[in-house]
């Protein structure tokens, strides 16, 4: 093998990297994810709530949206990676997965306006969105994004990579205070 | 009809639902990968519950919950809110004391619903 897995390992570490998962997402290694990332030791309990609730938003992105998909039990799911670092006073959590480039595009366009809203205003477009989204499909609504912004200490980082006309990177980087 | 008990897991809660009381309970966490799998036979109860009696307390304690339960959540508080005509509906909504997320989120069904919802604080859990 090629990977100098000694490097690799130091580098993560260096980053304070507490997790990282690259693969078929599925609701097994979620809930697997969440344990390792919530049942640290002295981690606060509401810190660890909000930890929770962008992680499973996340990975639940990726499960529904990324381009790149792999058949498990039947069901075709979404293939991406996701990053839990921790500092001193805060956790960022960075996913990415490959996409449609107009779809990454309506990501983060759809990032850059919710960043320009407040928390109360974030609350009352997550009201408003449920409200309409019984209708609608069963996909979300954006509601997951909107959540996720909601629990975000500072605006979401978005970044939007394009490889080819078909396919594109969007990665999305989450910071959460301590 | 018979009373329906399910044991939560890791990502889904317990469920209580007892003709004999009168009494629907959901606790614990939710975020089930099918969603719809878990909650739609729920609903389904639940409206042959109300049909057939004329109370029901429900009482909600989650620790956590994603948004894709949260649609579901709000669908039924709209089954509640319509029964409520016939049906007399009280609804209690726990959240631990120091758990903003848990309280605004009964604070919103309040405002969403025309339904008696009060909101319960448990204890705050001791930090280590």
């Amino acid at each position: 093998m090629n990977l100098p897995l000694s490097d690799f390992y130091r580098d993560l570490r260096h980053q304070r990297i507490v997790l990282a998962f690259l693969g078929v997402f599925s609701q097994e290694i979620m809930v697997e994810c969440r344990k390792i990332i919530t049942d640290r030791q002295q981690i606060d309990q509401n810190v660890s709530l909000v930890l929770t609730s962008v992680f499973v938003e996340l990975t639940e992105n990726i499960l529904r949206y990324s381009a790149e998909r792999e058949m498990r039990d039947g069901v075709a799911r979404g293939v991406g990676i996701v990053v839990v670092q921790e500092t001193q006073d805060s956790f960022t959590v960075v996913s990415g997965n490959q996409t449609a480039p107009q779809q990454g595009k309506h990501l983060l366009e759809n990032c850059e306006r919710l960043n320009t809203l407040d928390k109360e205003q974030l609350r009352q477009l997550y009201r408003e969105r449920r409200r309409e989204a019984r209708a609608a499909d069963q996909s979300g609504a954006g509601l997951g994004l909107i959540e996720i912004a909601r629990r975000a200490s500072a605006p979401m980082q978005c970044q939007l990579i394009e490889q080819s006309d078909e396919v594109a990177f969007v990665s999305l980087e989450i910071a959460i205070a301590k | 009809m018979q009373a329906i008990h399910i044991d939560g897991t890791d990502n889904t809660p317990t469920v209580d639902l007892d003709p004999a009381a009168g009494r629907l309970e959901i606790r614990g966490e939710s975020y089930p990968e099918n969603v719809a799998a878990f909650f739609e036979p729920l609903l389904e109860s639940l409206m042959e519950y109300l049909e057939k009696h004329d109370k029901l307390d429900v009482v909600f304690q989650m620790v956590y919950f994603n948004t894709s339960s949260a649609k579901f959540f709000y669908d039924l508080f709209l089954t509640l809110e319509q029964a409520s005509k016939k049906t007399a509906i009280d609804v209690v909504w726990y959240y631990r004391a120091d758990d903003e997320i848990m309280l605004e989120h009964g604070e919103d069904f309040q405002l969403d619903f025309k339904l008696p919802i009060r909101l319960e604080t448990l204890p705050a859990i001791p930090q280590a």
